[in-house]
């Protein structure tokens, strides 16, 4: 029996005038979307690649009078995410690199913001195809399977024989997902034919893993509104009421929740600007810096003041013997105080950001279009995951930096009591080529699955619910 | 007669929940919107004020934009600092007012929710005019009158962009009052004539779907069926299409990669720099020559990005929705030419700065740019892409025409 | 005391679809005013077709139809100035009330300035029940649209009606309350043109009843005429016999 409607649905979905239009959208646009991003994905490698050899040069050649007078500054460079192929994400409004100085760190240009006129319209890639527009032709195809056969009255005809109704719907979610996904499945499989033709690594690591994930997860997705256009089709009388329900509900879900909670978590949680954050750091730092360079004139003028010139500069006198450890307590007192008011700041900061981005993350998690985008993104390595980890390497990089390069060089400033001031440097010897590498620790497979939970509950609850709500209001429909 | 009809239509809208539904759903996002996005602004506002550079300072910074609120288009890009140096242009992003959440989609402004929401509501509001009420049987009946399906077809397109528009300049109106009793968001006469103008573009981009859903309604019998044809043509015509022409484009034209680029500079930097000291008479000339040798393939490098960027747009304009935004965001004065005369301005003054000599002394002259006229706008392409939706209005409304005439009333 | 020229007027009328069926086959037919005729059928046999060129709904593949001496194809918008139409089934405006619907084609019909109180008038002569008046239409059962859009005829007040198939779902009191307004409204001078397959019905009130067959008139007779022969027997025997040997 279930058989029996499972081929009428497929053979109904398929011979209306809507199918055709379907599998063209998808096996036109699904390949397109993948091979234009292959492309795009291959111009930026190639980017990167030479960036990186041009700063590595730079770096070999780089001098500790350059550090320390900061005309040159040491840079990291993220390596594109091959699979951005499958979705952009945040791929090209991350920095492609940070620079690196002894007063923090700075993110360099994104990849979109010289080419950032060429997005005014948006992306196009297989998530967002999948999440915008097949998810849209799911909900067309299954508004109207209850609703129009009951204004057809082939509901009633049907019904009139030996078939349970939850057998009836098994059968159209079944018959009908089925006519939907094999197009679905081909496209999937063109694009990667495709990819596979450019020389993409497909087969290297877990990426046969992530690649099979995002296929399921975009199959699930698709089931979900498919499910959901069913559950609203068996809760409306007429076709078009359904179809008028279903837009406003794939409206809401694609473009509403997903603003809305971040509109939300904006006002809930206001987070300063960078700017401002930069500014008072970039504050707190001078006026230390001006204090401790008071404090060591104090001192400077208090054991040398005395003493007859020159004594300054003879390593062995004894005013230089009481001063050099005053001065390396002062600039060790000063730079843990530095640093621990800079990380106050940064961590408090840190929080605000984190605080509003959980709240706009779970508030957006409410649409299971919001979640598939998230966690297709972070399986691709393009998501906050990633953004995460960015700068989690960036942060470790600096630290690393800090004491490898940076604490080599000293910079004393004193500020005398007349006001005058005074300057010197001192540098060890630093081996600029066994410098460590900036590098990122990807995100594994099972790290992603983890860190996405949230996303999975949300499309895994938007499969169930509807699947349970259809079957309630179908048993009860009216079939007149 | 047509007033009756558009009476009628706009009594029967009154009189449905989907309508309240629709108005209310964008009454929420709009308002939302505008209040967000002048948020947005302040805020960058107060980090101009933050990072505007001193009197003497050479950085080039324009303040961000009031009718960024409305369109943001390249706001972001524009309003980065660029700070002239020996090497050329260093731009800094300012602060990046991405989306948290979804990066991935474009600001929510108000161009963002007409492009695509209220695009959906006008086609919420044309889809069944026809083929419902062949459905109800009173399209028979009305028919029987002496109406002219014109007259028909008139009145009703009347009637609903009626009831679309009046809504829609009503919320807006209300959100822009709120939004006056900011002080920190304050609009110019210009800036405010440049609003209504977007507005007006919006309507025309608005009609034009409700008379596509005109037409796609005059074409088929059942209105179910008219939604589903009119979804698929919507989804092209504001999600895929605007971007195609951009992906085709840039398989057209090959920019010039980074490493190249690079290259080129190298040879040039190394060549001028060895000429500084075997002839260092000439030591200012070979660094003036240095300078604008890679200033002109800076402007090489832009000829062709703008070439890209044509390009794009030519084929993007395929879909009305593309050149709607670029009509909007241009007369916000958030737009691609905009961006690219600023790029050119911002050459032009490191070479003011350079030449003067005075990059180092905080001497510099201020960075001066003013907008481009709205009529100047116009001129440059803003007039062609509201040509264009004019076109487009006029070609569904007249196909929806032939279809109505030719409808089968029964 | 019929006056001589018709006010509707088929002449000659044939009608070919695009799929090649022929739904009228050279169709003579002529109503005067103060007169009501009955056309009789078989489904299919053409009267809904008749009836849809008379409103222009279609062009005809031959042949003329005159409104009150204007021709229809010729000068459509005239034409309907002095036509009323009911339709079989007629769902009207679902979210308007009677009185709004009736409203909204009273001005289409170009009568303006009406009261609440005229469409009520029309509304009780059609015996629709007072508390529906202000109703939406939506929830109106078949009989009740049905009588509304007879008061939708009747308000226009044109000198020609078109039914088709008016009493279809009517209750039979209704359907005996609107006999009498057929009457009325023939007494009012109005020429009637009117599709049904209630033969008993046709007897009563026609003046003149047709019956058609494969979109041809296959007979035709006055009420004089049909008063002495038994309508029912003509209606089946002319539906056995063979198709006309012309
Ligand atoms: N749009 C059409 N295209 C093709 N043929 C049609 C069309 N409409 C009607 N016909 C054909 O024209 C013929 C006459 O149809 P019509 O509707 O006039 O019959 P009718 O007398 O009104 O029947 P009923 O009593 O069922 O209402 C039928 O054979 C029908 O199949
Ligand atoms: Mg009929």
């Amino acid at each position: 029996m279930l058989n029996t409607i499972v081929k009428k649905e497929a053979l109904e979905t398929i011979v209306s005038y809507r199918f055709p239009l379907f599998a063209l959208i998808c096996l036109l646009l699904i390949p397109l979307g993948m091979s234009v991003n292959q492309a795009d994905y291959g111009k930026r490698v190639r980017d990167y690649q030479e960036q990186v050899r041009l700063a590595d040069a730079a770096a070999a050649a780089l001098k500790i009078q350059d550090v320390m007078a900061g005309t040159v500054a040491i840079k990291g460079f993220r390596r594109p995410a091959p699979l951005s192929v499958f979705t952009q994400g945040f791929e090209s409004t991350l920095p492609r690199y940070y620079e690196f100085t002894q007063d923090g760190f700075k993110p360099g240009e994104s990849v979109g913001g010289g080419e950032s006129i060429l997005s005014v319209q948006g992306q196009v890639d297989f998530v967002f195809l999948v999440q915008m527009v097949v998810s849209l032709i799911a909900l067309l195809f299954a508004s109207d399977m209850i609703s129009g056969e009951k204004e057809a009255g082939t509901l009633r005809a049907m019904l009139s024989n030996r078939l349970p109704r939850d057998t009836l719907l098994a059968g159209k979610i079944g018959g009908g997902f089925l006519a939907l996904w094999i197009p679905f499945l081909f496209a999937f499989l063109i694009g990667a034919a495709l990819l596979l033709l450019g020389a993409f690594p497909l087969f290297g690591g877990d990426t046969p893993a992530r690649v099979a994930t995002i296929f399921l997860a975009s199959s699930f997705f698709v089931l979900t509104y498919f499910v959901i256009g069913i559950a609203v089709s068996a809760s409306t009388a007429k076709a078009r009421t359904s179809l008028v329900a279903i837009l406003i509900l794939w409206a809401a879900f694609q473009l509403i929740i997903p603003k809305m909670s971040d509109m939300a978590a904006r006002l809930i949680h206001p987070v300063r600007t960078e700017t401002e954050i930069s500014l008072q750091k970039s504050l707190l730092v001078r006026s230390l810096d001006l204090e401790t360079a008071k404090e060591l004139g104090r001192q400077y003028d208090l054991i040398f003041g005395g003493a007859s010139p020159g004594t300054a500069d003879d390593e062995k006198s004894p005013e230089r013997k009481k001063w050099d450890p005053i001065r390396d307590g002062i600039q060790q007192r000063a730079r843990e105080q530095k640093s621990r008011q800079l990380a106050a700041i940064d961590e408090t900061y840190l929080q605000e950001k984190r605080r509003q981005l959980n709240l706009a993350l779970n508030l957006s998690l409410v649409s299971p279009s919001a979640a598939f985008a998230r966690f297709s993104a972070d399986v691709c390595g393009t998501g906050e995951l990633e953004r995460g980890k960015y700068l989690d390497a960036v942060r470790s990089h600096q630290n690393t930096l800090e004491t490898e390069l940076f604490s080599k060089v000293k910079r004393t400033l004193m500020i005398h009591g007349g006001g005058g001031t005074s300057m010197s440097f001192t540098a060890m010897p630093v081996d600029t080529s066994k410098l460590p590498k900036f590098a990122i620790t990807p995100a594994s497979l099972a790290e992603t699955f983890k860190a996405d939970g949230r996303s999975i509950f949300s499309l895994a609850f938007w499969l169930i619910v509807p699947f349970g709500f259809a079957y309630f209001k179908f048993v009860k429909y009216d079939v007149r | 007669m047509v007033g009756t009809i558009a009476r009628k239509e706009i009594a029967e809208n009154l009189l449905s929940y989907k309508f309240f539904v629709v108005i209310l759903l964008s009454a929420v996002l709009i308002f939302t919107s505008l209040f967000v996005m002048a948020r947005d602004y302040t805020g960058r506002v107060a980090d101009y004020q933050l990072i505007k550079p001193k009197p003497g300072e050479p950085i080039a910074v324009l303040p961000p934009n009031p009718l960024s609120v409305f369109a943001k288009g390249l706001e972001d890009s524009l309003t980065r600092s660029f700070e002239p140096n020996f090497n050329g242009i260093e731009a800094r992003t300012g602060r990046s007012s991405a989306n948290n959440v979804f990066a991935f989609f474009p600001a929510p402004d108000f161009v963002y929710i007409v492009k695509v929401v209220l695009s959906l509501v006008a086609l919420l509001f044309g889809f069944d005019l026809i083929s419902r009420e062949r459905e109800a049987g009173t399209l028979k009946l009305v028919l029987a009158n002496p109406v002219s399906r014109a007259t028909l077809l008139f009145g009703k397109w009347l009637g609903n962009m009626l009831s679309l528009g009046v809504p829609f300049f009503l919320i807006t109106g209300l959100g822009l009052v709120v939004l006056s009793l900011d002080p920190s968001f304050r609009l110019t006469a210009s800036g405010f004539g440049r609003l209504i103008l977007i507005l007006a573009v919006s309507l025309a981009y608005l009609a034009l779907f409700l008379s596509l859903g005109l037409f796609i309604s005059s074409v088929t019998r059942r209105s179910a069926s008219s939604l589903v044809v009119l979804l698929l043509i919507w989804a092209l015509l504001v999600f895929v299409l605007p971007n195609t022409g951009t992906l085709l484009a840039r398989q057209i034209v090959e920019l010039p990669s980074v490493r190249a680029m690079q290259e080129k500079r190298e040879q040039i930097w190394t060549r001028e720099i060895l000429l500084t000291y075997s002839d260092r008479g000439n030591r200012d000339a070979h660094f003036k020559t240095m300078i604008d040798e890679i200033d002109l393939l800076e402007e090489d490098y832009r000829n062709i990005f703008d070439r890209l960027v044509r390009l794009a747009k030519s084929l993007n304009r395929i879909s009305p929705s593309a050149a709607f935004v670029y009509a909007a965001t241009e007369i916000a004065g958030t737009g691609a030419g905009e961006e690219s005369r600023l790029k050119r301005e911002v050459v032009r003054y490191k070479n003011q700065v350079l030449e003067s000599g005075t990059l180092e002394g905080n001497r510099a002259p201020a960075f001066m740019y003013s907008y481009r006229s709205v009529g100047t706008v116009m001129a440059e392409g803003g007039l062609f892409d509201v040509a264009w939706l004019l076109v487009f209005n006029i070609l569904f409304f007249g196909a929806a025409y032939a279809a109505v005439v030719r409808y089968d009333v029964r | 005391m019929i006056p001589a020229n018709p006010i509707l007027k088929a002449d000659d009328l044939s009608k070919r679809y695009e799929d090649g069926v022929l739904a009228l086959d050279h169709l003579n037919l002529s109503v005067r005013a103060g007169e009501v005729y009955c056309l009789l059928g078989a489904n299919g046999a053409g009267k809904t077709t008749t009836i849809n060129l008379f409103l222009n709904f279609i062009p005809p593949t031959t042949g003329t139809c005159f409104i009150n001496g204007i021709d229809v194809t010729k000068d459509p918008l005239e034409a309907k100035k002095h036509v009323a139409f009911v339709s079989e089934n007629v769902m009207l405006y679902g979210n308007f009330t009677a009185r709004q619907n009736l409203d909204f084609f009273a001005k289409l019909g170009g009568k303006s300035g009406l009261t609440r109180n005229d469409y009520y008038r029309v509304m009780r002569r059609v015996s629709l029940q007072e508390k529906a008046f202000e109703q939406r239409v939506k929830n109106f059962s078949k009989g009740m649209r049905q009588k509304l859009g007879i008061s939708i005829a009747i308000i226009k007040d044109a000198p020609a009606i078109l039914l088709d198939e008016p009493t279809s779902g009517l209750d039979p009191k209704a359907a005996e309350e609107f006999q009498e307004i057929l009457s009325e409204l023939k007494n009012e001078g109005k020429a009637i043109l009117m599709s049904t397959h209630d033969i008993f019905r046709a007897k009563d009130i026609g003046d003149r009843v047709g019956i058609m067959k494969e979109g041809r008139l296959v007979m035709e007779r006055t009420r004089e005429e049909l008063q002495t022969g038994d309508l029912v027997k003509i209606y089946i025997d002319y539906m056995k016999s063979e198709p006309l040997a012309v």
